[in-house]
């Protein structure tokens, strides 16, 4: 957990927020001054709550593209029922004969709003602020869902570890965050309450409203703009430890060969990172995949498209520059394809080696997957999987891609789809049954850059071809088995797994 | 499309079942825990704010570190939405009980009631519209933290959610969400109607400040 | 018999109740009077337990009050409080029935006992048994919490400053009705109140406390003729002074804030007027305010279902005084007329009150004892 990771899930959090009292504040005024069209507003951000977090930034994500801005207007909406409800609850709670007196001694309405009703409600107003603040931050966790940062991706990876003390860690920090947050803003609100002589002269008051106001402002703009990457090689942080592994040895490998800087974005999914990389203005210049993911996933093909004769590898490479202007460098060795992979006990009791000898004993096995597998998209999913080799589980359980080892090792299951170089099927002793019959198509995992990189970073980098078509043929899946298992079960730094690496493959000095 | 129809009841039903059972659970020790805290104020006074920020610990942490502990059953969503669905009835009994306006108990135990009889007779019912607001912000909270337990592969409408999310699916995640806000609003609904039966009437016009 | 016995208490430092002893006799109405803070309700709160002295005893009929249960000892003392404090969650019928409740009254016992409190007060149980207490006026519900301290016939009951909130003519009939309630039960009323012509109008004894000490014990009359303090003598002071009788005229004897209708008004807003105040007649104005007449209940149920407007229904036969009229001629009138009231009319025929022969004997008490 590094500071700018806290910094990042800090800097979210009040962005929304601050997009929240924009946007929450007028809604709360026009709620208090028009109520019929408040019932309706109220009745608005209601709805908005009961969606699930997970669904609503999943949603906003289609419309807004994954990242911070998805993230930012996601717990902004989700931070909106507080604060509208407590702006129009205290504006209606300012007692009548105040109103009246105000009234009385010739004031405006729009006078006595501003200078009556409003300061009184104030108070209410930053209570409603504070519980969307304290919702806000534990609510942004779901942003690593959507590419868009904060300690969620840290959460991911610590439970997918087990790592405890990270766990831990990362709640503490959060509490404090909520701690910190919530007394900040609770002493301004007994600062605006109290009527003490002590308040501050209108001048002060007014210079900081408008920084605060400014600060957030220039905090919302900062989230909405994509990150200033000129003349820098630009990659999104890998969702599993394979592509961090494999982003951070490009890195290194750039960094160390050519004057090119690199920056690693927030985590992305595979698909997240495609979209961004295919994008018409992409945000980023590359990312580590795999032929048959751009295959099935990206491109929505099929096996069965390729022509007789030609290579899985040569026909996504055609495919993809044709229709996104995109291609995979050199394969660097590892396969990571989809692989079935069963418990030492399955394998104890009916010494299986294929995938066709589970055929008569699936209706005693449970299966397990993430639910990506469960997906209709693309042809490497579960109904297929089973209808090709005629399986008939006797269950089949969708659960979190992050929790589907600790699943397996806890006894949920006995069959699990894996990937062929994860580390941790080691750690929970699966034995990964070949797939006989041929299901599963290749997935060679390779760079994928866009066809222009290697000329707009000419200037720069003029042999970065050439570093990145380094690892190609060098990184056998053995090798990725070894440096994932040392990430995910040892504990150990991506970076650090990645040099060593590098270093004892003689790519870079030590 | 009827498969689809029948998918989606059967993980709404699931979904209803544990939106149900941990809210139960979840006002039970809430109504328990808040009448033990209302008792203690100064306990209270240092516990409750720290409850709330317990609150912070994200839904996804909080099941992931269960899962680890107890395995993947039900058990571990339950529990892990029980204690969720607690916080806000926990939060309104102590706010509502302390709410009480001081010459009911007063008159109360001018009466010659004991404890017992002040919390049941006087305390309870006036607490009541607070009590019953805690139990329709839970039952709308847990309808969607609910969603989690599709997480450790214990379905309901999450399963849609978190496929959809996934693979960049509007139509799965709708498929999971619009049923989720459905209920919601439904058991929201239910809880408004139980918020009028429960509310004897010569409170009702007092009802609005039951947030 | 009701006995303080060198009862003390202290919070902290500060002594609240300074060696307090007094007897109160079985059917006395005793009305505790002082100054904010001179311990007058933490003495009444000791009689029901809800506080507890420091030292010294209480006795009621001779038995120490601590060594009763408390719970029981407040079940069977009636307990008035200024902010009524009736449960918003019961019934009118249900708040009267707490104490017999929780006495474990069989129903129609308790059933019984609140159809006879409601008629003693003449607020029919049809009507009111089953309104809330947030459907009715401050008076009427503080007539209820009256009722729900008598509810279990406690043989003492306590009052701190029932009246205090409410409007001056609801404290008038409300204290009439306590009086006459507590000679016709003969119950021992330990009353707190800082005014000091409630007091006069209600005890039969006045205890006057200052600091946490009883500065005199006295019944009314002597109190006014012997106060024991200076303080006292302020307290009493605007009951000494006032005009010499001969300069006295009808607006030091009248009754104010009366109840008007106008003579276009319906029958049933008129009704519902006077079930609203509690009163049998109204004063009948036009749309000046000018006085035009009386109306009465009888009248309007005699008539009331022919006409639709309270207009054919208005007499004009009750006496008519002026404010500036001389006391004693008017006091003469309203002898000999052997009408209860007498109208005052401000010199434009506004209506400026009523004078009845209480309104007199008071007024006339006042000057008579100060």
């Amino acid at each position: 957990m590094t500071v700018a990771l806290i910094w990042d899930h800090l800097s979210l959090v009040l962005a929304s927020l601050f997009l929240a009292v924009a946007v929450g504040v007028p809604l709360g005024l026009l709620t208090y001054l028009c109520p019929r069209a408040g019932k309706v507003i109220l009745w608005v951000v209601d709805l908005i709550q009961t969606i699930p977090a997970l669904a609503l930034l999943g949603l906003i994500m289609v419309v807004l593209d994954p990242g911070s801005p998805t993230a930012m207007v996601g717990l902004a909406l989700y931070s909106l029922l507080p604060i509208v409800r407590n702006c129009s609850l205290g504006l209606s709670q300012v007692p009548a004969h105040i109103k009246e007196a105000a009234t009385g001694m010739g004031m405006t309405p729009a006078y006595r709003l501003l200078r009556i009703e409003i300061p009184l409600a104030t108070p209410m107003l930053l209570t409603g602020i504070r519980i969307a603040a304290v919702n806000a931050i534990g609510t942004a966790v779901f942003a690593a869902f959507v590419g868009g940062g904060g300690l969620g991706g840290l959460f991911n990876t610590a439970i997918r570890q087990r790592d405890m003390t990270m766990i831990l860690l990362g709640t503490l920090v959060l509490m404090v965050m909520a701690l910190v947050l919530d007394a900040g803003l609770g002493f301004v609100e007994r600062r605006i309450s109290s009527h003490s002589r002590r308040k501050l002269p209108t001048a002060v008051r007014a210079a900081g409203g408008g920084a605060v106001a400014l600060a957030g402002l220039a905090l919302v703009i900062y989230m909405l703009l994509p990150a200033d990457t000129a003349g820098q090689l630009t990659l999104y942080d890998g969702d599993y430890t394979e592509v961090k592994l494999m982003h951070s040895m490009a890195e290194q490998l750039v960094e160390d060969k050519t004057d090119l800087e690199v920056v690693i974005l927030d985590q992305m999914t595979q698909v997240n990172n495609y979209n961004e990389l295919s994008a018409d203005d992409p945000s980023c210049d590359l990312m580590f995949s795999y032929d048959g993911t751009v295959l099935t996933t990206f491109l929505g093909m099929d096996t069965t498209d390729i022509p007789e004769g030609e290579t899985l590898y040569d026909f996504v490479n055609e495919e993809v520059s044709a229709q996104k202007g995109l291609h995979l460098l050199g394969k660097v060795g590892l396969n990571n394809t989809y692989s079935i992979g069963v418990t030492q006990e399955v394998v104890d009791t009916y010494g299986v080696t294929k995938i066709s000898e589970l055929v008569p004993i699936a209706g005693e096995l449970d299966f397990g997957a993430e639910h990506e597998f469960y997906t209709s998209e693309g042809s490497m999913k579960y109904d297929p999987f089973v209808a090709f080799y005629g399986l008939n589980f006797r269950s089949s359980v969708p659960v979190d891609v992050v929790l589907k080892y600790n699943a397996v090792e806890e006894g949920a299951f006995d069959v699990m789809v894996v990937y062929a170089t994860d580390g941790l099927n080691k750690r929970a002793n699966l034995t990964i049954l070949e797939d006989d019959w041929g299901f599963f198509p290749e997935y060679y995992g390779a760079y994928l850059v866009r066809d222009d990189l290697f000329e707009d970073f000419a200037d720069t980098a003029p042999n970065l071809e050439e570093v990145l078509e380094l690892l190609t043929g060098n990184v056998s899946s053995e090798d990725m088995v070894e440096l994932t298992y040392a990430v995910d079960v040892d504990g150990r730094a991506v970076a650090e797994v990645a040099h060593e690496f590098l270093v004892e493959r003689g790519f870079l000095e030590a | 499309m009827t498969d689809l129809l029948l998918e989606i009841l059967k993980q709404t039903a699931i979904h209803t079942g544990y939106t149900l059972v941990c809210v139960a659970i979840g006002f039970v020790v809430g109504l328990a825990l808040g009448i033990g805290l209302s008792r203690l104020p100064r306990l209270s006074r240092y516990l409750l704010p720290l409850l709330s920020i317990l609150n912070t610990v994200p839904g996804i942490v909080f099941i992931g570190v269960l899962f680890i502990w107890i395995g993947m059953r039900p058990a571990t969503v339950i529990i892990a939405l029980s204690i969720y669905a607690m916080f806000p009835v926990l939060k309104n009994t102590v706010t509502g009980l302390n709410g009480v306006d001081e010459q009911y108990k007063e008159a109360a135990r001018g009466c010659g009631m004991n404890q017992l009889q002040r919390l049941r007779h006087v305390e309870l019912p006036l607490a009541m519209p607070t009590i019953i607001g805690g139990l329709r912000l839970s039952t709308v909270y847990t309808v969607s933290w609910t969603v989690l337990a599709a997480m450790i592969g214990q379905h309901g409408l999450g399963d849609f959610v978190y496929r959809g999310v996934s693979s960049n699916n509007n139509e799965l995640i709708l498929q999971g969400a619009i049923p989720a806000a459905i209920l919601a609003l439904v058991l929201g609904g239910l809880v408004d109607l139980l918020q009028r039966h429960v509310v004897p009437r010569g409170l009702r016009n007092v009802g609005g400040e039951s947030k | 018999m009701l006995r303080f016995d060198h009862v003390n208490l202290a919070y902290g430092s500060q002594k609240i109740l300074n060696d307090i002893s007094f007897d109160i006799q079985d059917g006395q109405f005793a009305v505790f009077i002082g100054p904010s803070g001179c311990g007058k309700t933490t003495t009444l709160k000791m009689i029901n337990r809800l506080i507890q002295p420091d030292s010294g005893h209480i006795y009621l009929d001779d038995k120490d009050i601590s060594t009763i249960d408390r719970f029981e000892l407040r079940r069977h003392t009636g307990y008035v409080i200024q902010q009524i404090g009736l449960f918003p969650n019961m019934t009118v019928a249900q708040n009267i029935c707490v104490v017999p409740k929780l006495l474990k009254w069989p129903k129609d016992k308790c059933d019984q006992t609140v159809r006879e409190l409601l008629e003693m007060v003449d607020m029919p149980y049809e009507q009111y048994a089953h309104k809330y207490p947030s459907e009715m006026s401050g008076g009427q519900q503080q007539r209820i919490g009256i009722l729900r301290a008598l509810a279990a016939s406690p043989p003492v009951v306590l009052m701190d400053e029932p009246f205090s909130a409410l409007d001056p003519m609801t404290r008038r009939s409300l204290q009439l009705e306590v009086k006459n309630l507590q000679q016709k039960l003969n119950k021992t009323i330990i009353f707190v109140t800082h005014d000091m012509e409630e007091a006069l109008d209600l005890a039969d004894v006045i205890i006057f406390m200052d600091h946490g000490h009883i500065v005199q014990i006295a019944p009314p009359e002597e109190m006014l003729e012997n106060p024991a303090t200076e303080q006292i003598q302020e307290f009493l002071g605007k009951h000494h002074a006032g005009p010499s009788p001969a300069d006295l005229t009808v607006s030091h004897f009248m009754r104010t804030g009366i109840i008007t209708v106008n003579q276009n008004r319906g029958i049933n807003e008129c009704v519902s007027r006077m079930q609203h105040h509690n009163v049998d007649t109204l004063l009948v104005v036009d749309e000046y305010r000018r006085y035009q007449g009386t109306v009465s209940i009888a009248d309007i149920r005699l008539t009331g279902h022919v006409v639709k407007s309270i207009g054919p229904l208005v007499r004009d036969n009750t006496p008519v005084v002026h404010t500036g009229d001389n006391a004693k001629e008017c006091f003469d009138q309203l002898i000999s007329s052997g009408f209860p009231y007498l109208v005052v009319l401000n010199d434009d025929q506004t209506v400026a009150g009523i004078v009845t022969k209480t309104s007199m004997a008071s007024a006339m008490a006042e000057q008579l004892w100060g």
